[in-house]
């Protein structure tokens, strides 16, 4: 029983990472169209600069440091890139498909493929039955539901939220009231790359990671991202959890290798069912 | 600037950039002497496997660069290496075309590498096809192709040799507490077909492996897959993998509260180092040297001019150059008794049965099957050392 409890927070804390790095995803897509290719490599940004700072001035300031590196480096792409593709799909894919090939192989020349280890925190929590579980998962289990929640909140009850909601619903009824595409597109960028970056964070406190880190996670983005619904954060939220339990009990009780295929069969039975994904809003255009 | 001319612009700075810090171009040597000798090279400088693959690219083209400075004769000609290196990208499916690329457009002769087994088949066939074109490699898929009268050479015993008869019963000597081990590969063919022989050397050397999980070589989630891991495992073999994904298990193991023992196959020290601290005992296989623990001070002074050549941090050197570097000289050796740089099958019987010594010693057998020696790496108590064995 122990077991299979810890086996479960295994899976919600992978949950959480999904569920971060497909909102990002999902909400840059809902509002600008954009299939944002290159949005793993915030998550590699968010941990390799925890792991910078943290060395240099302590793990504490080295958070928001990492924060605001993230934000400034989400802006910086969006204000002289993604900003001119708005409109146009296959310019925006091509232009974060090229992103994602430079930033790795900067980041592989910056930071080499030996993997690194960011701060943890020590010791572990003892489970009902036995088993135990470090610190460091579940400090990133509660991390990932605050954001989660607090990014649910936000989204229904701040302006921004509600811009953000807008534009991904009809961008031209959104600027018919004053809400600039443009910079709700900055908005939503901004959101994704602090969601990936807290990811990578998280990732960085529980695992080694290496420059690919973004990628790994970027596809399973992907999936959540689709299977929930393009444009939909509760889909996001709900294919997170489905996906991060199925792997876990699936590598724990069934066979490790073959966690990808029922991955993947999971996404080909759910968009075979609802071929626009669990919780999809509406019917986005492709192409 | 219009809006969408802008975005192209931003696009094409973009890919430009992004082909070349992939490094995709030739990095060419000077070529005034009466000969010239051209050597190719295919290795992984991006992705996953950069970390070896750029070092073993790297100590290629530091042997060339010696050698040129140096000079050498052939046949009473002086001559030169010309060097054209390509990147696998981690992508096996990349090695047909660029050994294509560098037998037919650069006119190698001889190339080394590529650093992924399974990356080692399609260059090879490019090899076959050309007829007069020799290929070195570390990986164990070379060990389809060497010492079979054909211009192949593994830069390493095969693994049947190192591992099996090697590396596994000097584990089981220095490590006589533990007597059952669990056994993680990856599961991809490589993985499979290993397994089974690394287990039957085990029980042979008299430890039981009690159960061996395969995962995908993608995984980076490695708690729930260590969770299978039985508790009366006293340690844990790593197999085929990367460093990441070894310390990945490592960490996972050690969350799960298994024993610190790890044994591990084509990982390097750095894992072991990193979580010395923790560890009970850490071995890895040491082919040529440790970078880390070096044999002597001529090994030493390698690592300090190799380092120092590219920039490379202190302890992040692996073991890639040891295992690349002298085989240059020794080509230039097998040439000279050859008399002739273009003879691809006289230059193999050359080296055929051969020995060389540089940085670290060096022999094929008369089949042209590696016999250098090797090592087992051990950690035990924050303590490292090397202890060599093979080398008949």
């Amino acid at each position: 029983m122990s077991e299979l409890l810890l086996t479960l927070l295994l899976g919600i804390m992978q949950a959480g990472l999904y569920t971060l790095v497909g909102l990002g995803l999902t909400i840059t897509f809902g509002v600008t169209h954009i299939l944002n290719f290159a949005h793993g490599e915030f998550v590699t940004i968010g941990a390799f600069a925890l792991i910078g700072f943290s060395t240099m001035v302590g793990t504490a300031a080295a958070i928001p440091l990492a924060l605001l590196v993230a934000v400034a480096l989400g802006a910086l792409v969006y204000l002289l890139g993604f900003v001119f593709t708005i409109g146009n799909h296959l310019q925006g894919l091509a232009f974060s498909l090229g992103l994602l090939l430079f930033t790795e192989n900067i980041f592989l020349e910056l930071f080499s493929s030996i993997p690194r280890n960011g701060p943890r925190v020590d010791g572990t929590l003892a489970l009902l039955g036995g088993e135990q579980i470090a610190w460091s998962r579940v400090v990133v289990i509660i991390t990932t539901a605050a954001l989660v929640t607090v990014a649910a909140i936000a989204l229904k009850r701040t302006w921004v939220g509600l811009a953000l909601r807008a534009t991904g619903d009809d961008r031209f009824a959104a600027s018919t009231l004053g809400l600039s595409a443009k910079r709700v597109g900055l908005y939503a960028f901004l959101v994704a790359a602090v969601l990936a970056a807290v990811a990578g964070m998280c990732i960085a406190s529980v695992s080694p990671v290496t420059p690919a880190i973004g990628v790994s996670y970027l596809l399973t983005g992907f999936v959540v991202a689709i299977i929930g619904g393009l444009g939909s954060p509760e889909g996001v939220l709900m294919a997170a959890l489905l996906l991060g339990i199925v792997e876990a009990l699936t590598s724990r009780y069934i066979d490790p290798s073959m966690t990808s295929v029922y991955t993947y069969s999971l996404m080909v039975v759910v968009l075979l069912a609802l071929p626009q994904g669990l919780f999809n809003r509406k019917v986005v255009r492709a192409g | 600037m219009p809006k969408k001319s802008f975005a192209l612009a931003s696009l094409s700075v973009l890919v430009l950039g992004t082909l070349s810090a992939c490094g995709g171009g030739s990095d060419d040597a000077s070529s005034d002497g009466d000969c010239v000798v051209k050597i190719g090279g295919i290795f992984s400088q991006t992705g996953a496997a950069s970390a070896f693959g750029s070092d073993g690219e790297r100590a290629i083209d530091l042997a060339i660069q010696d050698a040129n400075e140096e000079g050498f004769e052939v046949d009473g000609k002086s001559c030169t290496i010309e060097y054209k290196a390509t990147d696998l990208a981690s992508d096996p499916n990349n090695a047909a075309s660029l050994a294509q690329e560098l037998i037919t457009g650069f006119e190698a002769k001889f190339i080394f590498g590529p650093d992924l087994a399974a990356a080692v088949p399609p260059a090879a066939t490019a090899v076959q096809r050309a007829g007069d074109v020799m290929q070195f490699s570390v990986s164990t898929g070379m060990d389809a192709y060497a010492g079979k009268d054909e211009p192949f050479f593994r830069l390493a015993p095969t693994d049947v040799k190192m591992v099996n008869e090697g590396y596994i019963p000097a584990v089981a000597e220095q490590l006589p507490d533990v007597t059952s081990i669990a056994m993680l590969m990856t599961d991809d063919d490589t993985g499979k077909a290993l397994a089974e022989g690394y287990t039957a050397a085990f029980e042979e050397a008299g430890v039981e492996v009690t159960q061996t999980e395969y995962y995908a070589a993608t995984t980076t989630n490695f708690a729930p897959i260590v969770q299978r891991i039985d508790d009366s495992a006293q340690g844990v073999f790593i197999g085929y993998n990367n460093d990441s994904a070894a310390a990945g298990i490592m960490d996972a193991a050690a969350e799960a509260g298994l024993p610190p023992v790890f044994i591990t196959r084509g990982i390097s020290a750095q894992p072991g180092v990193d979580r010395s601290d923790d560890l009970q005992d850490y071995t890895w296989l040491v082919l040529g040297a440790d970078p880390l623990y070096p044999a002597n001070d001529e090994q030493q002074a390698f690592v300090d001019k190799f380092s120092d050549a590219f920039s490379i941090p202190d302890g992040r050197m692996t073991y890639f150059p040891f295992v690349h570097y002298d085989y240059v000289g020794m080509l230039i050796q097998a040439m000279q008794e050859a008399g002739t740089t273009t003879d691809v099958d006289a230059i193999s019987d050359a080296l055929r049965g051969s020995s060389y010594e540089g940085v670290v010693p060096l022999s094929f057998d008369d089949e042209g099957l590696n016999t250098s020696p090797m090592g087992l790496g051990i950690l035990r108590d924050g303590q490292g050392e090397v202890i060599t064995f093979g080398g008949e």
